[in-house]
């Protein structure tokens, strides 16, 4: 092997060896943020929904349940992953997905003035919810603690 | 060239890092007059607090009755376009007890359908509905309901020196709240500024509106000025829907009163909250959710009892267009939504249509002004606003 070749060959093993550390350290980066969001996801997640038009259940969900049959103005389809609700009350339709994986819930669609409730966002936890006020409709975590020490507001 | 490179790596990860944990540590502000003991902050982006001097604290905790064996009810009602929550602890085992709710929770709703139908401005005949639609300067009977309602809007219009003001309806609709029109998506949609000068202009007249009672009978007089926007002429119009939530809570804690019930609370939409006391703990721990927590995680805890809380924010009706927030909130200096950073404020004691009303108007007022505004006149009451900047 000539002297030019040996030279050549120690330099490429030092950048083998600095290639390890970048990598190591671009890993180490990415468990750190992984622990960090894994640290601070909400730490208590929706088990199920509720919807409510006029104060009254129209239809219920619980994760890995069946959900509420039908009834009179409520549709819903059922796929592996979701279930899209269709609510057909007080003379308007909000359409209501729940993602079965993610353990969320959003108002996909709604034909209220102003569609206020579709800025709503997911409800991804057991405080969160949403209204449709026109519509006089509220989707809401399946388990709410009426008489807990804590109100929430 | 190539370890160049690679080294280039290093600073793409730590920017990377930087950023992420940047989007999600943003710091805000609090502002308070409660004293440093009265209250604990839980979420770390808020820990800068300023002090807001003036408000003497004192909680009486701790029960003096034996409530062993209490249970809890619970009733959803809905008003005002909004939905009301009330909870009730006490002994319901005997049938008395259950009809005596039964009667009380009637007597809410009662109530609550009698402020609706007095102060909404979708239900055809309504005092307010019959006013926004009344020629300028035409008086009009109105119940009782409504005059105690203006009677107190115009007191805190006062108060604040017209930073809470319920005529600037039109303003509110026309940026899409209110549900008479869809919101805005482009910048190109917004209202113009003529247009919502106009609108602003009309709703410095709100001071003109005339209450009067006579021989037991209530009127109020509209305003003669009116504006002219494209080839409609607009009269003053009203929304008291930033305080007939408060107004509607005052009701209600009579209510609790006159039937001897001392425990539980009672939630309108968040906006207005009674609480009584706990059962077991006597006050009960209330935690504000931050206004810019996607997962609306709690920021501050205190103790109530006894009393009653408003809150006003610009997380839950709003839109961002070209990344500017466009909430319900109206300043009324300039007619449009509210730009002066404060997120949230929340008042804690008083009537609650006082305090739904004053929230408001905190959060048109910027940090300063509120905070010059609390130390000078809201020394009975316990305030708390958060502020982006």
């Amino acid at each position: 092997m000539s002297l030019k070749k040996v030279e050549q060959v120690k330099r490429d093993r030092g950048f083998k060896l600095f290639d390890l550390i970048i990598y190591g350290v671009i890993v180490l980066t990415v468990a750190a943020l992984f622990l960090a969001v894994f640290l601070t996801r909400n730490s208590d997640p929706l088990s199920g929904v509720r919807i409510c038009v006029d104060s009254v259940t129209v239809f219920e969900y619980e994760f890995g349940k069946e959900p509420t049959p039908p009834s009179n103005g409520v549709e819903w389809i059922e796929t592996d992953k979701t279930i899209t609700v269709t609510v057909n009350k007080n003379g308007g339709t909000n359409v209501i997905l729940i993602d079965k994986s993610a353990k969320t819930v959003v108002m996909r669609k709604a034909d209220c003035k102003g569609g206020q409730c579709l800025y709503f966002g997911a409800i991804d936890n057991n405080n969160k919810i949403i209204y449709c006020n026109p519509h006089r409709l509220r989707v809401e975590p399946l388990i709410r603690n009426y008489d807990s020490p804590d109100i929430i507001m | 060239m190539h370890s160049l490179k690679k080294l280039a790596v290093f600073p793409a990860v730590f920017i990377s890092a930087a950023a992420f944990f940047g989007c999600t540590q943003k710091q805000y502000s609090v502002y308070t007059n409660i004293p440093q003991s009265g209250y604990t902050v839980l979420d770390k982006n808020y820990k800068n607090v300023t002090q807001i001097a003036g408000y003497q604290h004192s909680d009486k905790i701790y029960n003096d009755e034996d409530t062993t064996g209490f249970t809890t009810k619970r009733r959803l009602y809905f008003a005002m376009v909004a939905e009301a929550e009330l909870i009730v602890m006490s002994d319901f085992s005997s049938e008395q007890a259950t009809e005596k709710f039964d009667e009380f929770s009637k007597q809410v709703s009662t109530t609550l359908n009698s402020i609706d139908k007095a102060l909404s401005t979708t239900v055809e005949n309504s005092d307010i509905s019959l006013f926004n639609k009344a020629e300028a300067g035409a008086e009009l009977e109105i119940n009782q309901i409504t005059y105690n309602v203006l009677s107190e809007a115009k007191s805190v219009y006062n108060l604040t020196q017209g930073y809470y003001n319920p005529a600037l309806y039109y303003n509110v609709i026309a940026y899409g709240f209110g549900g008479e029109e869809d919101c805005p998506q482009t910048s190109a949609d917004l209202p113009s500024d003529e247009t919502i000068g106009k609108y602003t202009d009309l709703a410095s007249h709100f001071s003109e509106v005339q209450l009067a009672e006579r021989e037991g009978r209530y009127y109020v007089t509209k305003p003669e000025y009116t504006v002219q926007v494209e080839d409609k002429t607009c009269s003053l119009k009203l929304d008291l829907g930033g305080i007939g939530k408060g107004y509607a809570v005052d009701r209600v804690d009579e209510l609790f009163e006159e039937y001897g019930y001392k425990y539980g609370h009672f939630n309108f939409a968040a906006s207005s909250m009674l609480v009584k006391s706990h059962p077991n703990l006597g006050a009960y721990n209330v935690s504000f959710i931050g206004p810019r927590s996607p997962s609306r995680d709690v920021y501050i805890q205190t103790t109530v009892r006894n009393e009653k809380i408003s809150t006003s924010g610009d997380n839950e009706q709003f839109y961002i267009i070209d990344g500017v927030r466009y909430s319900h909130v109206i300043d009324p200096t300039t007619g449009k939504p509210v730009q002066t950073g404060i997120m949230s404020a929340t008042v804690i004691g008083g009537g609650a249509a006082r305090a739904d009303a004053l929230t408001t108007a905190i959060m048109a007022m910027g940090s300063e002004r509120a905070i010059k505004f609390a130390e000078e006149k809201l020394t009975d009451v316990r305030v708390i606003f958060t502020c982006e900047k």
